[in-house]
């Protein structure tokens, strides 16, 4: 079984050495209905956590994508800058749904979220 | 907590998100908009509409007094003929826009906005005290409606009903199902050819069932979000978004609704009559954005100049047409087809053209 970790703003992410994947939680795609854009970051951007790093657009809302972590965006799910693949996000949103890959400067960070039972709780509470 | 309308049991078998809307629990979607607006556009798709209001004007003077009250020319329709029409104060404003069934110059059924119900009634009551021989009646609570909307809703529905003599396209009829009245109007708010069907509440549920299962693949019940998208393709004025009793018709570019009537006077003539001939400072434009992102109502409109030059009142992505669109009232010099803005989005700028309306027209 992978490790997701969580946001409290519904990014899940995914631990791959000093890199960590980005994607939204199941709950937040099915919040937020059909994906109509991604506004992916640039490869190269430096973020802090906490900052926005792209924005996604639903049929019913926009919503903006946090950074779990302090660091640089290494790698963005090209398959997203076609519209017509958004829905990727609604389909599989722990998997090909990923969003962007950040390099961690400081994996402490990662002790800031939420295991897969924690996120669940507090969604359950919302 | 809202209004269950008599469907409500059904929406929570098929496990739809539900929202409250006007006062009424209604699903915004059962599974997925964009799946519901395409059936729509390609096959069919049932709504619960059973929030609509339904008003019944009847009397004497009934087609004088629609004539005063309302903008479109009733004179003109024949019996048995649906028409859009509005409601509009002494300044232009509008009270609502709605669909009038004519049945003769003595009786007219008129179909409303839900948010307006209570207001409409109000007014129309109220004007109605001129008028001795004129009764109206709020029918809103007692009956209910469903949508059928589609290029196959035609042949389902007429096997449903055993009846192949349905009327035309902005007509209306009345048949018996489940030993009761159903009122069919070829009309609705999606853009493809469709039917409203009026009747009780309670058996307007027997007639949900039985267009699902005769329709089977062929149809999928739809929400209150593919009916926006829906109507925001086919460029329909939503109450609250894109008119209001801020603006007037002739504003919202629904004039081809507001008639001159010869000598006949109504509501809001003067206003009217002048912005038809004279012309209007700001106007409702259709716009399709250039670059990502989806404008939301409210967003600010900016020209290239830098001066704020307007607002948008609906925009979604549309998914049978497959752009980003929307409308917008602007300044009128700003208004001509071509013409490049910046809609201002949370942080975003989202460039976007005017386009001639309607975006979709089947």
């Amino acid at each position: 079984m992978q490790n997701y970790l969580y946001t409290k703003d519904h990014e899940w992410t995914l631990q791959e050495g000093n890199r960590a994947r980005v994607g939204i939680s199941d709950f937040a795609q099915e919040e937020l209905g059909d994906i109509a854009y991604v506004e992916l970051p640039e490869i190269g951007t430096k973020v802090k956590q906490g900052d926005t790093v792209c924005s996604i657009d639903s049929l019913k809302s926009s919503s903006e994508i946090f950074a779990p972590f302090t660091g640089t965006i290494v790698e963005i799910n090209e398959k997203l800058k076609k519209e017509e693949n958004c829905e990727i996000i609604n389909k599989d949103p722990l998997g090909e749904g990923w969003i962007f890959v950040i390099e961690m400067e400081d994996p402490n960070e990662l002790d800031a979220l939420m295991n897969e039972e924690e996120y669940k709780k507090m969604t359950e509470e919302e | 907590m809202g209004i269950k309308t008599p469907l409500y049991e059904e929406h929570v078998k098929l496990k739809a998100k539900l929202v409250d809307f006007h006062g009424f629990i209604l699903p915004v979607l059962y599974k997925s908009i964009k799946e519901e607006h395409n059936y729509v556009r390609t096959k069919s798709g049932i709504f619960d509409i059973s929030h609509m209001g339904q008003i019944l004007v009847e009397g004497a003077d009934a087609l004088n007094f629609i004539q005063y009250i309302s903008t479109n020319n009733a004179e003109t329709f024949k019996d048995g003929q649906a028409f859009y029409t509005l409601l509009c104060k002494d300044n232009g404003g509008i009270i609502d826009d709605l669909i009038v069934l004519k049945y003769s110059n003595t009786k007219f059924f008129l179909v409303v906005n839900a948010s307006n119900i209570k207001k409409d009634y109000r007014w129309i009551t109220e004007h109605s005290a001129k008028y001795p021989s004129i009764e109206v009646t709020n029918l809103s609570d007692k009956l209910g409606m469903l949508a059928f909307q589609g290029p196959l809703s035609a042949i389902v529905l007429s096997t449903v009903l055993a009846d192949k003599n349905l009327p035309e396209h902005f007509y209306f009829s009345e048949t018996v199902f489940n030993n009761e009245t159903l009122i069919i109007s070829r009309t609705g708010y999606t853009g493809e050819d469709g039917f409203e069907l009026i009747l009780s509440g309670e058996t307007s549920v027997a007639l949900w069932r039985k267009i699902v299962e005769t329709a089977g693949n062929n149809t999928l019940p739809c929400g209150l979000g593919a009916r926006d998208t829906l109507r925001t393709e086919a460029s329909y004025m939503l109450y609250g978004n894109d008119i209001d009793e801020d603006h007037t018709p002739i504003q919202a570019g629904i004039g081809w609704a507001v008639k001159k009537k010869g000598n006949i006077g109504y509501i809001g003539k003067d206003v009217l009559m002048d912005q038809k001939y004279n012309g209007v400072q700001i106007k409702l434009i259709g716009f399709k954005t250039l670059k990502p992102g989806i404008p939301r109502q409210g967003n600010i409109i900016i020209s290239k100049e830098g001066k704020r030059i307007g607002y948008v009142t609906s925009a979604t992505y549309g998914p049978y047409l497959k752009k980003t669109i929307g409308m917008a009232y602007v300044d009128i010099n700003f208004s001509k087809i071509g013409t490049c803005f910046t809609v201002k989005n949370n942080n975003r700028e989202i460039e976007a053209e005017v386009v001639k309306l309607p975006f979709y027209k089947r």
